[in-house]
């Protein structure tokens, strides 16, 4: 049987070798996504919808936004799949895409937001009722609240690293900083997580305290 | 081993479960509870959203609708000769049409320099403007140092290299320049936009400048061959002025593209 220890180290490779094996994944797919391949373009949607989906609901922390923004970044990365220099890194590509089109979408926000109903109203229409439920429900979760807690620049570096398992540098591209800011956001957001774990759990030794009284 | 010391190591991008088999991080979370908490939330995966499943069939519906081979954009060096040959062409086409008056007044001296100038800058905006259609690349050349190297240098030289002289028809003879000039650079700059649209600039103002400093530096180039009034003040208002527009263009409209 084997230790505890030995077991963290096999995970801990298992992960790494994953990780590179999904890059290789995805420089072969869009090499075959330039050419037109269908079947290669149908499972990168596949592989890289999730790793979207997760970002843009760390920073929005709504599913109907992100479906809107998971189908503008779509459009946006066929527009721009020349723009891909074959055999690079994939995720840095598709996050920086993936950045602009909601940074894009919240300029337009902005600029739109007297006239037509906030983002916070069509959250709350009665048809998305089963949406928010679910929502309710990730939220409890601990990571994504401790997210939220995060400062939005700071989150977006610690979501790169997380959820798509990038490198410093990888993150420095995407965001079109230096690895040393990177470094320094990716700091400041584990600091920031640090407090907020701490804050939680006060807040739970507190409510465990009225409950008890 | 201390709480800054694990800080330091997920932010340069340690894994954290690589971080939990290190004996002096794991010794440190036997009597740290914070830090034992912050490892095991960075190690937690992310949850994702509860997306409805129509969306990604209709993202798939929308790239098969419209797949068709594409050529990737060219390479670092693909894109310095590209800009080298058409700043070539131009010039040498005003040239043929317009005479080389300017080039037979220039000394050696003032050849080497102004050329040296101009394809440096052609060179570093033709890296520049690359890395900023490419999303997600290593950004080599900062923006701002073609578009300073031009902007400062081109006086700088010309105040070193011209002399002054007299100056009649300064402002008509200017105006001929400067209307010529941003010909030129309009041209230039016309081309390489198309070039750039083919590629995804996520900031267009930026882009835009650099595309007007290769329109700039084209026009500068074609007006130092054919201009026959090599005069230090015509050189600095008329020539550096059409140079100026140029790059103030490309931001403008770029400004414009963006905020549309």
């Amino acid at each position: 049987m084997r230790n505890p220890e030995e077991a963290r180290e096999s995970r801990s490779d298992a992960e790494a070798a994953s990780q590179t094996a999904l890059s290789e994944i995805l420089v072969h797919l869009m090499h075959r996504y330039q050419q037109a391949d269908a079947a290669a373009a149908d499972e990168l949607v596949s592989l890289v919808n999730p790793i979207l989906a997760r970002y843009y609901y760390a920073l929005t922390g709504n599913a109907r936004i992100v479906e809107d923004l998971l189908q503008e970044c779509w459009l946006r990365i066929h527009r721009a799949r020349q723009s891909y220099r074959p055999g690079g890194p994939v995720l840095p590509w598709l996050l920086a895409i993936a950045r602009h089109t909601r940074v894009d979408q919240y300029r337009r926000w902005q600029r739109s937001s007297g006239r037509e109903s906030s983002i916070d109203a069509i959250a709350q229409h009665p048809s998305s009722d089963l949406r928010a439920t679910i929502e309710t429900r990730l939220e409890a979760n601990s990571i994504l609240a401790v997210m939220k807690m995060i400062p939005e620049a700071q989150r977006e570096v610690l979501m790169m690293l997380k959820v798509g398992g990038m490198s410093v540098e990888e993150v420095a591209r995407a965001t079109g900083s230096s690895s040393a800011a990177v470094k320094q956001k990716a700091y400041r957001a584990y600091q920031a997580v640090r407090r907020a774990l701490g804050l939680k759990q006060e807040q739970g030794e507190e409510s465990d305290d009225v409950r008890r009284r | 081993m201390t709480c800054a010391d694990v800080d330091q190591l997920l932010s340069e991008g340690v894994p954290a479960m690589d971080l939990k088999l290190r004996p002096a991080v794991a010794e440190h979370m036997k009597s740290c509870r914070r830090c034992e908490d912050l490892i095991r939330w960075t190690d937690a995966p992310m949850p994702g959203p509860a997306v409805d499943a129509s969306i990604e069939d209709r993202i798939r519906a929308l790239i098969r609708a419209d797949l068709r081979p594409v050529r990737p954009l060219p390479s670092t060096v693909g894109a310095i000769g590209a800009a080298l040959a058409l700043a070539a062409v131009i010039a040498l086409m005003h040239a043929l049409t317009m005479g080389v008056c300017g080039w037979e007044a220039l000394s050696l001296l003032q050849v080497v320099w102004l050329g040296g100038l101009s394809v440096g800058v052609i060179m570093l905006a033709a890296v520049s403007l690359i890395a900023s259609i490419r999303p997600g690349t290593r950004q080599f050349v900062n923006p701002l140092i073609p578009i300073l190297t031009l902007a400062v240098g081109f006086p700088m030289l010309i105040g070193w290299l011209f002399q002054s002289g007299p100056r009649e028809h300064f402002v008509s003879d200017g105006v001929h320049c400067l209307a010529g000039g941003l010909m030129l650079a309009a041209l230039t700059a016309g081309i390489t936009y198309m070039l750039a649209r083919r590629g995804y600039a996520i900031n267009w103002p930026r882009t835009g400048a650099i595309v007007g400093v290769l329109g700039g530096v084209v026009a500068l180039l074609s007006l130092q061959i054919s201009c026959p009034d090599q005069e230090l003040s015509h050189l600095l208002v008329w020539h550096g002025l059409a140079m100026l527009t140029s790059i103030s263009g490309g931001y403008l409209a770029g400004l414009r593209t963006q905020i549309r």
